[in-house]
């Protein structure tokens, strides 16, 4: 039976917006008892959709067109006061980052309570925590009555999110939406909820609109797929007939663009190390007050790792590993506890003020969030000319190379005198590469530079990072959560995990054979690993 | 900025705020040429109500001329609020600049000093510092100038932390640019814009600070002050209302002026909010 029927929808933006509409003319069901997972990139309309559902559409922004049928009645219709009775009952909803999602000052066994008294009415404190755990048990809570008394900061990621299916699933929702909910999640935390989702899905017989954008989740989870683009229904059919038999060039593209299909790279070098770090210890220590004790986090144990020209080393490792530290480590943005960086030999941490500017010079960095690495009151051509200003080069200098770097990496030359906020991400990461070589370094690290940004956008920069590595002879340092897209870029793959190096080795070999243990979860944790391989055997039978 | 500006200039707390202000700088220049004699000059007969013959807004127990005092008055009040802030201004974002981008002694040494001015209570350390220096119109600056200044340094330096904790300034630093240049040409452009509109209503707060030392017989001797108008005006308030409401009036309405544009500027300055 049809659960869910949206027919025809049209979402009307305010004036002023990129597009007339968020979507317009979006029809798709969801069937009792079945996932449906709305695909596509940022800007495509998919949480708007999900937020029109439950009324919950940001000011200035409503349905104009199109109807949402949900068990008989029209949900873009209906008076707040009817939607209340629906909304978190009959329909509930996760959200994509569980800290901001949960009240921080509440306990969360009181959080999930309040969802039930809300559709339930009072009931007995007693009857009220044995339902709260139980619910912490459906949910593979560890200890759940203890956890009832936690505050969400005591919680990790995984378990808060958990903590936000509970509460979702409080009244027996006939229909799940959730929008993006393992997205800030790190992958072996996002498989486990993925199997949670989609168990609770079955053991519930629930309807599932999953919403998400990267196309490897949907093949793990989906039962009927509905690709959007620019606000449009590109494809939709059964999962299976979608993803291994697309019709829409724009599906294909989706799919093709999945990183970590592609041949592994060999190291072709093994000369002489450009950059050594050796026995590297560092740990951060925050005092809480005068007389707490303070807490310790250990960002880097006794780590060995070297780069020389041409060679591209991805640090791989969840959050908290102590990957990016390690980046800021090699810039000396950050100083270590003990251990040494070697450049070309000599030891960047003794260098002096005025070596250490001409190490940097050498050894540039590309940020992982777009929005925060520009300077958003500098035209980007000034940001770009800053530094060889710094290192001497006259105003029509530092323009000429300015100009050479943004047509480069493939902006126009007159991209020169505009702001950052006029552009896409995906654009200021390149803007970002062109800053980090017009100083012509040697070593080029990239932490999280393609995380923030839609695969398609990922491949594209990707390519953009491995033309101009194999053109100028850089040594690459790649940081980066995700093991597809080192095994897109990297020669050899360091595996770190809470500050250790858990293993380092060529990519190819890592992949055909993990020694660690942990290597091997990050690995069966990849979203969409099965039918991906199924899909690589299936076109080269083909 | 341009935008900045149109959205500023629509904005409808921003047009009173600057109308009146505009109308305050009016009374500044326009005092020398519509009363070109002293305000402490007796002029009238005392107490004379509004109105009268020769004195548009009444005379004082001395038989001064009320509107001529507003209007020379006017000076006093726009010198100290502006003088006192641009020196409350220099000390404070210097200071909360430095503690928030020198490292952690130069901050614990700079927040520890800013905490003992804070816990002095302001208008005593004004009182205080006047009457040791003996009233005039510089030891006034001065002395509101050190008692306004902690609150801006508390924002500069938080606005300091948070932007050089942003990439885009560790990036500056890898390109190679030295830290001075980093603080003058990355992170102070990007902070100053809350710090602007502190400021503006610092203003504010130093014309009232101004006001009350003079109402309690602090003031400059030489120069008329809307503080000093109602503190002599006070003792007759029962027979002469006017003496006291119209100064007391001045000071509302430029301490409000400044406040509506404080309020402008806030959102003319935030991104966030002018563009939704």
């Amino acid at each position: 039976m049809t659960l869910l029927s949206v027919k025809d929808l049209s979402i009307a933006l305010p004036g002023g917006a990129d597009r007339s509409h968020a979507v317009s003319h979006v029809s798709f069901d969801v069937e009792e008892n079945q996932i449906v997972c709305l695909v596509g990139e940022s800007g495509s309309g998919k949480s708007m959709i999900a937020h029109a559902l439950l009324g919950l559409l940001p000011p200035g922004i409503a349905v104009d067109g199109g109807s949402l049928q949900f068990q008989g009645t029209d949900l873009a219709a209906i008076s707040a006061e009817a939607r209340r009775t629906i909304r978190g009952n009959r329909i509930s909803m996760i959200f994509q980052e569980p800290l901001t999602a949960l009240n921080p000052l509440k306990r969360v066994g009181e959080q999930v309570a309040e969802a039930i008294r809300v559709h339930q009415g009072q009931m007995q404190p007693a009857t009220m925590k044995a339902k709260v755990e139980e619910l912490f048990a459906q949910v593979g809570l560890p200890q759940p009555a203890q956890l009832q008394m936690a505050y969400p900061f005591q919680l990790s990621g995984g378990q808060r999110q958990r903590v936000m299916i509970a509460m979702a699933l409080s009244n027996n929702p006939r229909l799940l939406i959730a929008d993006e909910p393992t997205t800030a999640l790190d992958v072996t935390t996002q498989r486990q909820i993925l199997d949670l989702i989609k168990s609770l899905q079955k053991s519930h017989a629930m309807g599932v609109l999953f919403i998400t954008h990267d196309i490897g989740v949907v093949a793990d989870i989906a039962d009927t797929v509905v690709v959007l683009n620019k606000g449009t229904v590109v494809e939709t059919g059964a999962a299976d007939r979608v993803l291994l038999a697309p019709t829409q060039s724009y599906t294909k593209a989706l799919l093709d663009a999945v990183p970590g299909r592609g041949a592994f790279r060999a190291s072709g070098s093994s000369s002489v190390p450009i950059l050594e770090i050796c026995g590297l210890h560092k740990r951060f220590t925050t005092r809480q007050g005068l007389f707490a004790k303070p807490r310790e986090v250990v960002a880097a144990r006794n780590v060995n790792c070297h780069v020389s020209a041409g060679d591209t080393l991805a640090v791989v490792g969840e959050s908290g590993s102590g990957k990016s530290t390690l980046a800021r480590i090699m810039l000396r943005l950050v100083d270590p506890d003990s251990g040494d960086i070697l450049y070309r030999g000599t030891s960047v941490r003794n260098m002096d003020r005025r070596k250490l500017r001409d190490f940097r010079r050498k050894a540039q960095i590309v940020f992982q969030d777009p929005y925060s690495s520009l300077d958003p009151r500098l035209k980007i051509g000034e940001s770009i000319c800053r530094g060889p200003r710094a290192f001497g080069a006259s105003r029509g200098e530092a323009r000429d190379i300015a100009e050479h770097w943004l047509d480069r990496v493939g902006l126009a030359a007159q991209a020169f005198d505009r702001f950052p906020h006029e552009f896409s991400g995906g654009q200021r990461q390149r803007i970002c590469i062109a800053r980090a070589l017009a100083l012509q370094p040697e070593i080029l690290i990239a932490d999280e530079a393609v995380s923030a940004l839609d695969v398609s956008i990922q491949a594209q920069v990707l390519d953009l990072l491995n033309d101009l590595k194999s053109e100028m002879g850089l040594a690459m340092i790649f940081i980066t959560h995700d093991l597809r897209v080192a095994r897109e870029i990297a020669d050899r793959i360091l595996v770190m995990r809470q500050g250790e190096v858990e293993e380092e080795r060529l990519t190819a070999e890592l992949f055909a054979e993990p020694r660690s243990d942990y290597t091997k979860r990050l690995l069966e944790a990849i979203p969409g690993r099965s039918f991906f391989s199924a899909r690589l055997s299936v076109h080269e039978s083909a | 900025m341009s935008d900045s500006f149109r959205i500023f200039i629509r904005h409808p707390a921003g047009v009173v705020g600057l109308t009146i202000l505009l109308l305050v700088c009016l009374a500044v220049l326009s005092a020398p040429v519509l009363y070109p004699g002293s305000p402490w000059d007796m002029v009238n007969a005392p107490l004379l109500p509004p109105g009268s013959l020769g004195a548009v807004l009444g005379t004082d127990t001395m038989g001064r001329d009320i509107a001529s005092g507003i209007l020379h008055g006017a000076v006093v009040s726009l010198t100290i609020g502006l003088a006192s802030t641009a020196a409350a201004l220099f000390f404070g974002v210097t200071l909360g600049a430095v503690a928030g981008f020198a490292g952690d002694t130069a901050d614990m040494l700079i927040v520890r000093f800013i905490e003992i001015f804070q816990t002095i209570p302001n208008f005593v350390l004004a009182i205080l510092l006047v009457a040791i220096l003996s009233p005039s119109i510089w030891t006034i600056i001065l002395a509101i100038g050190l008692v306004s200044w902690p609150p801006l340094a508390r924002l500069t330096r938080i606005q300091v932390k948070s932007i050089a904790a942003r990439d885009f300034v560790q990036a500056a630093r890898c390109q190679g640019q030295g830290s001075m240049q980093i603080l003058l040409r990355h992170v102070m452009p990007n902070a100053l814009s809350p710090i602007i509109v502190a400021g503006s209503m610092t203003v504010a707060s130093s014309i009232l600070i101004e006001a009350a030392l003079s109402f309690m017989g602090l003031g400059d001797p030489n120069y008329m002050s809307w503080g000093y108008m109602i503190g002599a005006g006070r003792t007759v308030i029962r027979q002469a209302w006017w003496a006291s409401l119209f100064p007391g009036l001045a000071i509302f309405l430029t301490a409000i002026a400044i406040n509506l544009i404080g309020e402008a500027l806030n959102d003319a300055l935030n991104p966030r909010i002018s563009r939704s």
